[in-house]
This record gives structure tokens, C-alpha cells and sequence, in this order.
């Protein structure tokens, strides 16, 4: 099967997270646990569930990634954008503004 | 400009303890998830790609130099520096905590603004033409009416949990600068054959899925059974609204399944039951709200000011933007300005924190403190004189917000796309980047026009691209960016959905796809014609070989 | 489940009865709308008082000859999100003049008591454990009111605020 880690978003702000090895919520995709086995990723999603019921974290689900030099990345442009941030640049070119 | 009373205040300060109490009992665990959702989206805050974001209502788009300020501020200190101005006229931030939103709205309401109803189903911010109360072509100025329906539309107790969100534009000018028609109810005031002003109703307007153009359900409504008749087209929504299926439950689902003359005699029965009740509005209340819309104490000027058209003659740029941006006033010598947040380049509707205390500064100097937003998430200075313009003007172009393309192909209305949005399918912002820098490079906006092109994300069209000359909506095929075009769409008195024309571009390819569509329109245009004449006199088939090969 | 009214929680004089179940003597039954229209001579008959409840997709007029019948409606919130009980509960009063209990049952939570008082509810079946004093705040949260509904305030709860201009009305006296 495809690879999967599991993301959520935190509860007081919003920050997209990952499930790490340790169970802990890392705003850092290249922390995140990847899963080999649906068994596994069943187990990352019971603590995720854990983790809302804690209001730590809010919709959490397993998305597919890949193993790369830098740790997980997703197979999606959703979440690629979701890991890395906005395409674009914000801000005004205008010195000052 | 309408200013709170004590009503107001009172109300804004008590809905900002509720939230905080609903954020505290979320955080502690008193409140699930699914019970708090629509509790913060009834105070505009979603959870969106990368973190909240929150949506602040501008009513009617109408603002104060203050307020602007206060917007400035709260995207310097609670958000990333910036805000994004949308199609119905609201703000919308990126980037707030959950924990700061009950702060965000209380420095709100210290300036008259709020974020309720600004999501969920309920009724939404009430938006209007933007340049209300200083058009030549106005018969009345909706803002009026939009304010009468925001008092009634807040926190109604019957319609707070609606099948779906429900949105209502109010017009009062001969051009529709609202897009009233794509609404879930449009209402514009002209005079009847008796020469009496009221409002001709139209339901089931709206983008989406299904877009669909709102049919007149009364032709005529006198001003006071307004109240009155909104309540029993919601009423009927309410009750009858599909509920099993949330593609299928905006009212436009339940005019069409139902049909326009059946749903209007439903409306109808509910109307005669409740007429004479408590909602009726009387004269004596609408010339009270009236007065909060007086036309500001403008200096009596002869007209057409001789500094300013010399100033024009001398330089080219400005007379270029003076051409662009600049809209005649009702009062001599006056204009009303639009500012434009579409840079080539830069990201459509956005201002930095920077821009918006510009703008600010701008009204206060310059426009009696008013300001507006626009349907196509640009700013507007509504009251300006034609002797400031040019130095409005040069400031403008100091903080990056004189682009003269109000209304030209590169003023694109884009959602925010994959590169923000949950619900998005593709990125909108880096396409609408691509087409402004390529169509400003070629020299040709003049040329080509007045145009409107649109970009929406994803099929819930938040661009508007079906009311578009030249719409374009991203789609996912098979992981890929791609993005469909459709042609001939319009949100004016015209209104029409515009028709998809092929299967669809590459991200790459997209920009070139749009070029080619131009080439066509500019090819075999006829003199003065606009995109959607050239549109409905040739037809679809020269632009489908223009971008596909003959058939 | 716990029977809120006025503030308080109160004992509940009514019994909820299935549509098959017999109905034994001193009970006061609510029954369902399908079981009040196949067994409505024989409940009729009981002379004592008959509750009905009615489901999200029943609107009151379909018991509209036979409002004054009853002494407690109950409507069924499903979900919270479902909101066509606030429209019944509107006509019940102002259509059809009902006076007696219009209660609120099923998926009903603190957060939308006040526009559920507003629209002509005074019962709410609330859980067990629900702490009364955080729905006696909730009713208090709003003190402004913006628009006529069919406000039920009780005594104690200072008249909010309205609009001034609401034109008083034949039936004004529903405008607290």
C-alpha cells in the first residue's frame, strides 16, 4: 500500500500538524510518522481520535506521502501546499506598504 | 454613514462574551467540535488549509477611515500583515488563533464592525452597489434597504439554522453593480408604471454548482411590505429547503424543483398571513435610516474643475488611470475613484496593513472617511474631488494601488484558491498572476477593454467565474492542475452563465489559452463592440478553433 | 432526560407513549403524529390531556383543527442544525394561537435556547447532567432584540430590548 502519515490542524490556532513517533503533534512534516500498513495507520487514527477528544487537534485523517531524502512528503498538490505554505508571496513591493 | 446606536453596541458587545464563552467551553472540552462549528462560523471563523481564518463583515461595503485602520491593525498584530477583500464585500483574514478571535472581535466592535452571520447557514452580509449614494444612473441608495435587512437578518431566531447559507444584494441604479441576479434574492428598486418606487423580488440566484440566473418572483414590492415579504420567502426556505443533501439545498434547488409560479404562490400565501404584522416598514423608519445615508457636505463646485483636465494633459499616466479608474459623480465636480488591488502580478483583493492605512488616510483626507468595497474586490473613494485627485493619485502609486485596469481583463475577481482554500481544487492566485503580467506585457489592455475574467478554484465557483466574459474554473485531473474555460457569462442587467467551450488547459497552458481567446475577440470584433456582443453575434465556434483546431 | 421550563428544572407530568403501547389509566400521553391520526377518536376518548410530538418534516398544519386538543407539542430537533422547528414553533403560536407547551426534544443544546425561547418554545428536554445555571445564561446572553419573534420571556428576566419601531400590533402583547 501506499505510504500514509496523519495530519490534523491544532485546536487554539489552527497550525496544520503531523503525528509523530513519539504521538506528539509536529508542525514539521519531515517529523511525521509514516505508516507502512493499514493496521498501522488504523492505530496512528485511534490516537489522533484520543488527541480530538483532548482538544489538541481538530479533523484529522491519513493522507499518502512517500519516503524522500527529507523525511515524508505527500503525493497530493493539496498537501503539498498544506505542508509547505502558500505558492505565492504575500506582501506589497512597494517599500514601506 | 450609518453609525451604532446604543441597540448596536449593546448587541456587538454581548455577541463578542457569547463567543468568548463558546471558545472557552471549546477549549475546555465543554463543547464538541461538531457543536461548536456552527457556533464559530456564526462569527465568520473557518478552519481553512493552513490555519482560521476569519471573516469580518463590511455592511453594504461601506467603511470609515477608522475602521479601515482597525483592520490594518488587527492584520498587523493578529495576522500576517495582510487582509483579502472579497466578492460580497467582506475582509477576510488568514491567519488568526482561536484563542485571539474573542480579542479580534472585541478591538472590532470598539469601531462598529463585528464578524456575525458572515458564515453558516444563516442569512449573510446584505451586500450593495458600491457606489450607492454617488452614481449618476441611481434612482435610490440601497444602503438604506441593506441596512433595514441587517437589522432583521441578525440573530432572527427562525432562521438560524437554515438548509444553507443565504445571500441577498439590494441595487437602486439602472446598471446592477451587485450582480443581484446571482443571488439568493436580488432586490432592485426602480418606479413602477405608476411612478411609485418599490423593489422587483427576484429568487434562486446564485454560482456554485448549478449556477443559475434568479427569476423575478414579484415584480413590484412596495418599500413597506419589504420586511415582511424577505420573511416569507425564508420562512418558505426554511421549511421546505432541502436538508438530506447540502449540493441541493440552496433556495435556487427549491425555486427550480418547485417551480418559479408555484414557489411565488407559496410565498405569496405565507406574505398575506403575516403583511400587516409587525414588520411593516414605516415611512417615518426609512427616511430615519435615510438620513444616516445624507450626502455629505460637498462644496458647490461648477463642474468639470479646469486644474484637473489640465493637470490630465500633462501627464499621461494620470490621465491614463483618470480613464481607467475614474467614474462621473453625481455632484459637480466631484468623482468617484476605484483603487485597485489588481496588481500584475500580485495577489487580487489583497492590501497590506501598510495599503489599507494609506487608504484610510485617503478617505479621511479625501472622501468625506468613506470608503467602499467592490464585488470585484477592489477599493473605492466615493467622494472625491477632481481637484485632489492627482495627488490621491500619487500617493496611490506610492504604496503599489494605482494600477489602471479597473474593469479590464487583468481586474480578475479570483477566490483564494488551492493556495488557501479546503474546498479547493486548484490554485486560482498564480493564474490570475500569470494572465495579469502576460496581458499587461502585451500592451493590449486598452485595447481589448472593458473585460471581465474570473477565476474560481473549485466548482463552488467563490470567483464567479460563470458570470464571467472569459471564466475560468480549476479542476483536478488525476493530481494535475487543470482548468476549464467558459465564455459569454455576465452579472449585469445581461446576466447569463457562461458556456464551457472544451476540455481543459494546463496549468501551463492556461495563460496562452486565454491569449488566444482575446486574439479571436479582438480579430472579429465589430466597432465598440464588448466581449459578450462579439460573444452572442459569432457565437462559440471560432473561439473552439481558435483554441481546439477546426473541427 | 430532565424537563427545563422557566429556568427551572420541573417535573414532568407527561409520558412519552410509542405507537403501540397501551396507554394506562392517569397517564398523560404524548404520541406521535401518525399515532394521533390512526388512534385520535380513542385518545380523544381518554378525556384527559394529550400531548403530540411532531418530527422536523411535520409541519402544525397538519394537526391545525386540532391545535386546541392538545396541551404540550413537542417538536423533534434531530439535529441542532435542523431548523424547521423554529418556523413551527413561530406558527404554532402566531398562526394557529397555540398556548399551551410547545417543547423542544431531541438533539437540543444550550447554545440555541435563546432562538428557540425567541420562536415560542418554553420546554426544553435537556440531558440529564446539562447544568441548568449555563442554559439560565444562555437565555441571557442576547438582551438586544433586533426583530418581532414570539418572545416568551419569563417575568423575572428584564423585557429586552427592541427596535423601536416595531409597530405595535392587534396581537402586540406577543412582542414582551
Amino acid at each position: 500500500m501506499t505510504a500514509e502519515i496523519v495530519t490534523a490542524n491544532r485546536l487554539i490556532d489552527g497550525a496544520v500538524v503531523y503525528l509523530t513517533d513519539e504521538g506528539a503533534w509536529s508542525e514539521a512534516i519531515a517529523d511525521a510518522r509514516l505508516s507502512e500498513t493499514g493496521a498501522e495507520t488504523a492505530s496512528l487514527l485511534d490516537t489522533a481520535a484520543r488527541d480530538l477528544a483532548d482538544r489538541k487537534i481538530v479533523g484529522p485523517y491519513a493522507m499518502k506521502a512517500e519516503d524522500s531524502a527529507l523525511g515524508p512528503w505527500p503525493l497530493s498538490q493539496r498537501e503539498r501546499i498544506r505542508a509547505a505554505g502558500p505558492t505565492i508571496a504575500f506582501g506589497c513591493p512597494r517599500a514601506g506598504f | 454613514m450609518y453609525r451604532y446606536d446604543e441597540f448596536d453596541h449593546t448587541l456587538v458587545r454581548e455577541r463578542v462574551d457569547q463567543f468568548r464563552d463558546q471558545v472557552a467551553r471549546r477549549v475546555a472540552g465543554d463543547l464538541s467540535e461538531d457543536e461548536f462549528r456552527p457556533l464559530r462560523l456564526a462569527n465568520g471563523l473557518y478552519l481553512q488549509l493552513h490555519a482560521y481564518m476569519l471573516r469580518v463583515a463590511i455592511p453594504y461595503g461601506t467603511l470609515s477611515g477608522r475602521q479601515m485602520r482597525k483592520l490594518a491593525d488587527i492584520a498587523r498584530r493578529y495576522d500576517r500583515g495582510y487582509g483579502h477583500f472579497t466578492t460580497r464585500q467582506n475582509i477576510q483574514f488568514n491567519w488568526p488563533s482561536l484563542t485571539d478571535v474573542p480579542d479580534i472581535l472585541a478591538e472590532l466592535a470598539t469601531v462598529e464592525m463585528h464578524a456575525i452571520q458572515t458564515s453558516g447557514n444563516v442569512i449573510r452580509n446584505t451586500t450593495a452597489d458600491p457606489y450607492a449614494g454617488v452614481a449618476q444612473d441611481e434612482l435610490e441608495d440601497p444602503r438604506i434597504y441593506a441596512e433595514l435587512i441587517r437589522r432583521w437578518s441578525t440573530f432572527h431566531p427562525e432562521f438560524s439554522f437554515l438548509p444553507r447559507k443565504f445571500k441577498i444584494a439590494v441595487t437602486g441604479a439602472a446598471d446592477d453593480r451587485a450582480a443581484t441576479t446571482f443571488h439568493d434574492i436580488g432586490l432592485r428598486l426602480h418606479r413602477n408604471a405608476a411612478g411609485e418606487r418599490g423593489f422587483e423580488v427576484l429568487v434562486g440566484g446564485g454560482q456554485g454548482r448549478t449556477p443559475v440566473i434568479a427569476k423575478t418572483v414579484r415584480g413590484f414590492l412596495p418599500k413597506r411590505d419589504l420586511l415582511s415579504y424577505l420573511e416569507a420567502i425564508l420562512r418558505v426556505y426554511n421549511l421546505l429547503g432541502r436538508r438530506d443533501n447540502i449540493y441541493k439545498a440552496r433556495i435556487k434547488i427549491l425555486v427550480d424543483s418547485t417551480g418559479v409560479e408555484t414557489f411565488a404562490g407559496l410565498v405569496e400565501r405565507e406574505f398575506d398571513e403575516i403583511r400587516d404584522g409587525a414588520l411593516v416598514l414605516p415611512p417615518e423608519e426609512i427616511e430615519r435610516i435615510r438620513a444616516c445615508f445624507a450626502p455629505p457636505a460637498y462644496d458647490l463646485l461648477p463642474g468639470d474643475d479646469a486644474e484637473f483636465l489640465t493637470a490630465r494633459r500633462a501627464d499621461r499616466a494620470f490621465d491614463y488611470w483618470c480613464q481607467t479608474n475614474v467614474r462621473p459623480h453625481r455632484q459637480p465636480g466631484y468623482a468617484i475613484a476605484d483603487i485597485s488591488l489588481k496588481p500584475p502580478g500580485g495577489i487580487p483583493g489583497d492590501a497590506t496593513a501598510g495599503q489599507m492605512d494609506l487608504l484610510a488616510d485617503l478617505a479621511e483626507r479625501f472622501s468625506f472617511d468613506e470608503l467602499r468595497i467592490t464585488y470585484k474586490q477592489n477599493v473605492v473613494l466615493p467622494h472625491v474631488r477632481q481637484a485632489d485627485l492627482q495627488e490621491i493619485w500619487r500617493d496611490l502609486d506610492a504604496a503599489g494601488l494605482a494600477t489602471a485596469n479597473a474593469d479590464l481583463a487583468t481586474d480578475i475577481i479570483a477566490c483564494p484558491g488551492l493556495d488557501y482554500c479546503n474546498l479547493a481544487n486548484a490554485r486560482s492566485i498564480p493564474v490570475a498572476q500569470k494572465i495579469g503580467t502576460r496581458l499587461t506585457e502585451s500592451g493590449r489592455l486598452n485595447d481589448i477593454g472593458r473585460l471581465r475574467l474570473n477565476i474560481s478554484g473549485c466548482i463552488n465557483a467563490c470567483g464567479h467565474h460563470h458570470a464571467a466574459d472569459i471564466g475560468i474554473l480549476g479542476v483536478d485531473r488525476k493530481g494535475e492542475e487543470f482548468y476549464q474555460i467558459t465564455l459569454g457569462g455576465s452579472p449585469e442587467t445581461d446576466a447569463a452563465i457562461g458556456e464551457v467551450i472544451g476540455p481543459s488547459f494546463s496549468y501551463a497552458d492556461i495563460d496562452g489559452a486565454v491569449e488566444r481567446i482575446l486574439d479571436t475577440y479582438l480579430s472579429l470584433r465589430r466597432d465598440g463592440e464588448a466581449f459578450g456582443d462579439t460573444w452572442r453575434r459569432i457565437g462559440s465556434r471560432p473561439f473552439k478553433e481558435a483554441l481546439y483546431g477546426a473541427a | 432526560m430532565a424537563l427545563l421550563k422557566n429556568d427551572d428544572i420541573v417535573a414532568d407530568g407527561w409520558t412519552r407513549a410509542g405507537d403501540d403501547e397501551a396507554i394506562g389509566d392517569g397517564i398523560l400521553p404524548i404520541v406521535s403524529l401518525s399515532r394521533w391520526q390512526r388512534d385520535r377518536e380513542e385518545l380523544i376518548g381518554r378525556n384527559t390531556g394529550i400531548g403530540i410530538v411532531l418530527k422536523s418534516d411535520e409541519p402544525p398544519e397538519l394537526i391545525a383543527d386540532d391545535i386546541g386538543r392538545f396541551g404540550v407539542i413537542c417538536l423533534d430537533f434531530p439535529k441542532f442544525t435542523d431548523g424547521r422547528g423554529y418556523s413551527h414553533a413561530r406558527l404554532l403560536r402566531s398562526r394557529y394561537g397555540f398556548t399551551g407547551e410547545i417543547r423542544a426534544v431531541g438533539n437540543v443544546l444550550r447554545d440555541q435556547a435563546l432562538f428557540m425561547r425567541r420562536c415560542g418554545i418554553d420546554g426544553f428536554e435537556i440531558a440529564d447532567d446539562s447544568p441548568v445555571e449555563s442554559w439560565r445564561r444562555a437565555f441571557r446572553e442576547l438582551s438586544v432584540r433586533y426583530q418581532p419573534a414570539e418572545d416568551r420571556e419569563p417575568p423575572d428576566i428584564a423585557e429586552p430590548r427592541m427596535r423601536p419601531y416595531l409597530k405595535e400590533t392587534a396581537i402586540g402583547s406577543r412582542l414582551h
